[in-house]
């Protein structure tokens, strides 16, 4: 379950949790959150402290396309993180990132895959 | 036709003609296209030219050429074996307008289609017949993808 694949690429260094900046996207306006993608963990701390959550890896399953932003707006690019659990955010949180910051998250995942879903 | 009949039809007729000029002077809405100048918005910047791609050609560009000629849409994908492009460009803008009674309202904005490009780099050092190779450089692969307005 991931947006877009990209072309095999350098797995990330995750010998410290590597940091992104994003734009959580929420009924009362965007606040920005801060994702640290652990190997074994993410953490994800909004500026507002109450969506503040860690998660096993394992629960982080993919990101999806979502709709939102107008079309005037190419730095920016709306997605949905699926969780299997239910986090303060809940199970599917909307962000909204730079095509980099996605790039960044598409690696994570890659880099992160468990064995079992390996080609 | 029988009496009755005739005054409904008339009844019918006076109603539709009624609804209709009441449509026209006390209730309307206006949508109106304009044809704009092209305007591009890159993820990094304005295109002052708008996007040119005729230059890419597969074994013959380089990745420096890709990443001077495609600043404005870069996104800053921190990878030497891919670039990804974005940009949005509009043509058209609209202008709307809906009144009833003695109130109105309206408003305009512009048409944007997003675009993307994507292209992989393989890194290629040029043999000569000297003994020493050229310096090597990333040269383009293949055009993975280029889709229209899906991200």
């Amino acid at each position: 379950m991931v947006a877009a694949s990209v072309p095999r690429q350098a797995p990330l260094d995750l010998l410290s949790p590597v940091r992104i900046d994003v734009e959580h996207v929420g009924i009362d306006g965007n606040h920005p959150v801060t994702m640290r993608l652990g190997r074994d963990e993410v953490e994800f701390e909004d500026s507002q402290r109450k969506h503040r959550f860690s998660i096993d890896r394992g629960k982080f399953v993919g990101i999806t396309r979502a709709n939102g932003g107008g079309n005037d707006e190419p730095k920016f690019v709306y997605e949905t993180l699926r969780f299997t659990q239910k986090t303060k955010a809940g199970r599917n949180v909307v962000v909204r990132m730079s095509p980099a910051n996605l790039f960044t998250l598409l690696r994570y995942l890659e880099s992160t895959k468990p064995l079992a879903d390996t080609p | 036709m029988t009496a009755n009949r005739i005054c409904q039809l008339r009844v019918r007729s006076t109603a539709l003609a009624l609804s209709v000029l009441s449509c026209i002077f006390f209730a309307s809405c206006l949508f109106i296209p304009v044809r704009t100048p092209k305007t591009t918005a890159g993820a990094a910047g304005p295109a002052e030219r708008g996007v040119d791609l005729t230059f890419l050609e597969r074994g013959k560009t380089t990745r420096d050429e890709v990443l001077s000629k495609l600043a404005f849409m870069n996104t800053g994908c921190d990878s030497r074996t891919l670039f990804w492009g974005r940009w949005s460009e509009s043509q058209w803008s609209y202008l709307w307008f809906a009144a009833a009674g003695y109130q109105g309202t309206g408003g305009g904005g512009d048409v944007w289609k997003r675009s993307n490009l994507i292209l992989e780099f393989v890194f290629f050092r040029a043999r000569t017949s000297y003994p020493t190779s050229r310096p090597g450089s990333w040269w383009l692969h293949r055009s993975l993808d280029r889709h229209r307005s899906t991200y």
